[in-house]
């Protein structure tokens, strides 16, 4: 099946070039894109002179509009399996085959890489768990789904959602609310255990500083979409 | 009832014709879209009506029970204004998914356009 790694990309030019050389000697028969969402830094100049597969967001996106760009071009191009990947070597692409494969068996429609089933490898902080599991604490109240790790990043979805996504993606902070769209819209969503790295580059889309925000956003617009959608369907 | 004072009423009926030549001046100039200007000339009509016809504005403050019938316009135009606010941000919402689809567009065009030359100079 075709398949295409998104990784979004913003200003990091100390791990990116990592990232696609790790990227193409464990998974050679991969396409993948780097969706640069407006860089300040040397990124672009990397892109270019390494000759990778990229596109240019003219003005910067947010990681929702960029990851958004990177399923439009996957519809575009007709591959039939899209995964998400972070472009600061948190997520190893080792891993990749594992969060395919639940996809290729027809298991389900969307597959999470999750750092929390095994709770090996890079856990990150003790208030960013805390926030995680509060999200998750709310999506389980919402749909009656547990999903551990609700902010991962490291995620592959079939056709039918790279349509859907194409249509319909999250701005600011769009993992959660990926997942929940996902829930009430009857798709399907899996999580398998996979191993995180720390980041080797790049400052998270989430800061301490906005993490509030953070939370009160995610949490209203996880109610807005649950209510704006009354279909849920049995997953998995 | 307090009957409205005579310079209030004058200005108020200046005021709000001023207002509505003012939105159908912008609206000649093409700088207010007709669909944008629907609520501000409902905003103005209404605004007339109480300035020309006070009787209304003491009888509607009456039945609200607004000791001063000036309050029941502010609480008119109060409600106008949070209206607009509130269409105003709708109408962003609706820019801001444009021009995201229209940047998203462009960056897969550019994509496209790159690799084309690519192949080209090969």
């Amino acid at each position: 099946m075709k398949t295409l790694v998104i990784i979004p990309c913003y200003n990091e030019e100390d791990s990116i070039v990592n990232v696609i050389e790790n990227l193409k000697k464990n998974k050679p028969d991969v396409d993948y894109l780097i969706v640069n969402d407006c860089s300040t830094d040397s990124t672009e100049k990397i892109l270019k002179e390494n000759n990778f597969n990229y596109i240019n967001n003219p003005i910067n996106l947010g990681i929702g509009g960029g990851v958004q760009a990177g399923y439009l071009y996957a519809k575009e191009f007709g591959y039939d399996i899209a995964v998400q990947m972070d472009g600061d070597g948190q997520h190893d692409p080792k891993y990749l085959s594992k969060i395919i494969q639940p996809i290729i068996d027809k298991e389900a429609d969307m597959v999470i890489g999750s750092r929390f089933i095994e709770k090996e490898g890079f856990q990150s902080s003790f208030m960013r768990r805390f926030g995680i599991n509060i999200i998750s604490a709310f999506i389980f109240l919402l749909t009656g789904k547990k999903i551990k790790d609700t902010t991962s990043g490291f995620r592959a979805c079939n056709r039918n959602l790279i349509e859907f996504f194409s249509k319909n993606y999250a701005d600011d902070y769009p993992e959660p609310e990926a997942i929940i769209s996902c829930i009430v819209n009857g798709f399907s969503v899996k999580e398998v255990a996979v191993i995180m790295e720390e980041r080797q580059g790049g400052v998270s889309s989430i800061k301490s500083l906005k993490s509030a925000y953070y939370m009160i956003k995610v949490c209203i617009s996880l109610i807005i979409t649950r209510i704006s959608s009354t279909k849920i369907k049995g997953g998995n | 009832m307090k009957p409205m004072e005579l310079v209030l009423r004058l200005g108020l009926i200046f005021g709000s014709f001023a207002f509505l030549l003012f939105i159908i001046y912008l609206m000649k100039k093409g700088k207010l879209e007709v669909k944008y200007s629907i609520i501000w000339l409902a905003f103005s009509a209404v605004m007339i009506i109480f300035s020309c016809f006070p009787y209304i504005v003491l009888v509607l403050s009456d039945i609200t029970r607004i000791i001063n019938p000036v309050n029941f316009i502010f609480f008119t135009q109060i409600i106008f204004i949070l209206l607009i606010l509130l269409s105003v941000s709708a109408v962003i919402s609706g820019f801001s998914k444009k021009i995201k689809q229209l940047a998203q567009e462009n960056a897969i065009l550019e994509n496209r356009v790159r690799e084309l030359e690519k192949s080209m100079n090969k």
